[in-house]
C-alpha cells in the first residue's frame, strides 16, 4: 500500500513538471516573439531601446535553456511573475480568484455526478424500453449542445423572464445555481455515457445472474451488486472531468460574468498575457494531479484487487471529451 | 412502447441515418456555395429591417443592423466548417506522425513520448489551445491549428495502440526478413493498416471540433468581428438576449444540430467497424 501510494505520487510530481514544461515551450518557444506578442499591434510605437528594456526585464535576452530554468526555479518558489497588463504577481492573482472557481467548480462537479450517475441508473434499470431509449440519448444531446448557449438560455428565461434568480455576479448561492448547472452539463452528460455503459455491461456478468436467482429485487440488483463495480470507469473519469471543469469555467464565468480563474483566463488570453495564462494551465494540472491523487486512493477501496496485485480486468474510460 | 434497437425497426434507424447525412450535405452546400442558399448579404445591413423576429422574409430574423441571420448563418459554414476540417485535419496529421513513431520506435523513444502525450491528456484541452492561441494569435486559421494540436494526444494514442496491434502480424516480419528497412515496413506496411480506427476517431472528433471552435470563437478569439463565424454570431447576440432570442438560439441550434448529425453518423462507422 505504501509503495502503491509513494507511486502515485511520484507519477503526480512529473506530471506538475511536464504540464509546467510544455506550457513553456508552447508559450515562449513558438515561432515568433513574446515581447511583440505581448505588446499586441502596438509594438511599433515603442522605440527599440525600450523593447530591449522589457526583453531583460521579462528575462527573455537569455538563451531558452537560462529562461526555462530560471522560470521554473521560481515556479518552484511559487513565483509565476507578473501580468503583462496589470504588472500584478500572477500567484497571488490567481490564488485570491481560486476560492470562487472551486466553488463553482464543486458544486457543478456534485450536480454532475448526481445528475449523470442518477440518469444512467434509471436508464438501464427502467422496464419501458422507451424510457430507456429516451433516458440514454439525452447524454448525447447534452454533449452536442454548447455550454454558452444553455448559460445564456438559462439567463434568458430563469433571470430575465421569470426573475427567478441573479444573472451575474458573484453574490450568494443565488447566483452560484445558473453557472452551475451550465457547468454540469456536459461533465454530467459524460459521466452518463460512460456509467451508463459500464452498468450494461457489469448487469451481464453471470454474478449478477447468481444475485438474481437468490431473489434480490431490481433495486438490489442495481444498487447493492451493481453499482459498485460499475463505478470504476467513471471514477477513473472524474480526474478528467474535475480538469475540463475548470476549463469550462473559462466559458461560464465569462457567459455569467462572474469574478474567478475562469475569466481571468480569458481575458489574458484577449490580452496576450503569457505570464497568467502559464499560471493558469499549471493551475489545471495542479487540479488535475490532486484530483487523480484522491481517485488513486479511491481505487483500493472499489476494487482491492489493485493493491494486493492479482490481476484486474482493465476497465478504462474514453478519455476522450467534448465541451 | 417502441423498441428502436427491435429488428424490426431497423428502416427507421437507417432513415435517421439519411436524414443526418442530407444535413451534412446541405451544410456543406452552405459553405460551398453559400449565395445559392441565402440571396441576402451577410454584411450589409437594412437599417430599417432591424431585429426583426424570424419570418418568411428572414428564416431566422435580422440582428440589430438589419443583416439577415440566415445569411449570416449560412456564409459563416465557410469559415466554421473549413476551422473544423483545418483541427482534426492537423490532430490527424501530428497525432498520427507521433503515435507511428512511439509504436515503431519501441524501447525508450517509446516510453517518452507516450509520456509527453499522457500529460497532453492531463491538461484540458481547452487550456492547451488557450494557451497556443496566445502564442499563435488570432484568427480562425490560429484557433483551427490550436484545437488540432490540443487534441492531437487522442490520435496518439489509438495510433500507437494500432501499430503495436499491427507489428505483430506475420507480414510485418516476413517484410523484415525480406530486408526492408524500418522507416519504410512503418510507412508502407504498418501505417495503410492502421487507418480504419484512426478515420473512425477523426470522424468521432469533427463533431467535438465544430462545438471546440464555436467555444473559441464565442470567447472573441476567431476571425475579427464582421466575418459571420457561428460562434462569434451567439457572442454577438447576447447584448439583445431579452429582445431577441433568436440571434442567440437559432445559431447555437445550428451549431448543436451539426454537432448531433456529425457524431450520429461517426457512431455508426464505429459500430460497423466493431
Amino acid at each position: 500500500m505504501t509503495r502503491y501510494v509513494a507511486q502515485r505520487a511520484v507519477r503526480a510530481l512529473f506530471v506538475l513538471w511536464a504540464a509546467f514544461t510544455v506550457s513553456f515551450a508552447m508559450l515562449y518557444l513558438l515561432p515568433g516573439d513574446p515581447v511583440s506578442v505581448m505588446l499586441g499591434g502596438s509594438a511599433g510605437t515603442y522605440t527599440p531601446a525600450q523593447i530591449d528594456d522589457l526583453r531583460s526585464q521579462y528575462g527573455l535576452d537569455r538563451s531558452v535553456p537560462g529562461q526555462y530554468v530560471t522560470q521554473l526555479w521560481h515556479a518552484l518558489h511559487g513565483d509565476f511573475g507578473t501580468s503583462i497588463r496589470t504588472g500584478a504577481p500572477v500567484a497571488p492573482m490567481l490564488a485570491q480568484a481560486l476560492p470562487q472557481t472551486a466553488l463553482l467548480a464543486l458544486t457543478a462537479f456534485v450536480l454532475a455526478v448526481v445528475g449523470g450517475l442518477g440518469i444512467a441508473l434509471a436508464a438501464t434499470s427502467s422496464r419501458r424500453p422507451a424510457v430507456r431509449q429516451v433516458l440514454l440519448s439525452l447524454p448525447g444531446i447534452g454533449t452536442s449542445v454548447p455550454t454558452f448557449w444553455v448559460g445564456l438560455l438559462l439567463v434568458d428565461f430563469v433571470s430575465f423572464r421569470w426573475r427567478l434568480l441573479p444573472a451575474l455576479g458573484n453574490d450568494g448561492w443565488q447566483s452560484l445555481v445558473l453557472p452551475a448547472v451550465t457547468l454540469a452539463l456536459p461533465c454530467g452528460s459524460v459521466l452518463a455515457q460512460v456509467f451508463a455503459k459500464s452498468l450494461r455491461d457489469t448487469l451481464r456478468e453471470p454474478y449478477l445472474d447468481t444475485a438474481r436467482a437468490k431473489g434480490a429485487g431490481r433495486a438490489r440488483v442495481h444498487l447493492r451488486h451493481a453499482a459498485r463495480n460499475a463505478a470504476l470507469p467513471a471514477v477513473t473519469l472524474s480526474g478528467i472531468i474535475v480538469g475540463n471543469l475548470l476549463a469550462g469555467a473559462v466559458v461560464v464565468e465569462t457567459v455569467f460574468s462572474r469574478e474567478g480563474v475562469g475569466r481571468i483566463t480569458a481575458e489574458a488570453v484577449l490580452g496576450q498575457d503569457i505570464p497568467v495564462v502559464q499560471g493558469a494551465v499549471v493551475l489545471g494540472a495542479v487540479g488535475f494531479v490532486l484530483v487523480n491523487l484522491a481517485v488513486d486512493a479511491a481505487y483500493p477501496v472499489l476494487d482491492p484487487r489493485i493493491t494486493t496485485g492479482r490481476p484486474v480486468p482493465r476497465k478504462e474510460a474514453d478519455p476522450r471529451w467534448s465541451i | 412502447m417502441v423498441d428502436l434497437t427491435a429488428p424490426a425497426l431497423a428502416p427507421l434507424r437507417r432513415f435517421d441515418l439519411v436524414l443526418c447525412g442530407l444535413w451534412l450535405a446541405v451544410v456543406a452546400g452552405w459553405a460551398v456555395l453559400p449565395g445559392v442558399f441565402s440571396r441576402q448579404d451577410p454584411l450589409a445591413g437594412v437599417a430599417a429591417e432591424r431585429l426583426q423576429p424570424p419570418s418568411l422574409r428572414h428564416l431566422l430574423g435580422t440582428d440589430h443592423l438589419g443583416r439577415d441571420l440566415f445569411a449570416r448563418v449560412v456564409h459563416g459554414a465557410a469559415l466554421s466548417l473549413q476551422a473544423a476540417l483545418i483541427a482534426v485535419g492537423v490532430a490527424l496529421v501530428v497525432g498520427s506522425a507521433v503515435g507511428l513513431a512511439a509504436g515503431s520506435l519501441g524501447r525508450w523513444a517509446d516510453a517518452l513520448i507516450m509520456r509527453v502525450v499522457d500529460v497532453m491528456l492531463a491538461i484540458p484541452a481547452l487550456l492547451t489551445a488557450l494557451a497556443l492561441i496566445t502564442a499563435l494569435g488570432f484568427g480562425t486559421v490560429q484557433v483551427a491549428v490550436a484545437v488540432g494540436i490540443a487534441t492531437a494526444a487522442t490520435f496518439a494514442r489509438v495510433m500507437r495502440a494500432e501499430v503495436l496491434r499491427v507489428r505483430a502480424a506475420p507480414y510485418i516480419g516476413a517484410a523484415r526478413c525480406a530486408g526492408s528497412r524500418g522507416w519504410w515496413i512503418a510507412l508502407r506496411h504498418v501505417l495503410p493498416n492502421t487507418a480504419g480506427p484512426v478515420l473512425v476517431l477523426a470522424a468521432l472528433e469533427f463533431g467535438a471540433a465544430i462545438l471546440f471552435i464555436s467555444t473559441l470563437s464565442f470567447l472573441g478569439l476567431g476571425a475579427a468581428p464582421p466575418a459571420p463565424e457561428w460562434g462569434a454570431l451567439v457572442s454577438g447576440g447576447r447584448n439583445f438576449l431579452n429582445t431577441a432570442w433568436w440571434l442567440t438560439t437559432l445559431p447555437s441550434l445550428t451549431v448543436a444540430g451539426i454537432v448531433l448529425a456529425a457524431n450520429r453518423i461517426a457512431r455508426e462507422l464505429e459500430h460497423r467497424r466493431d
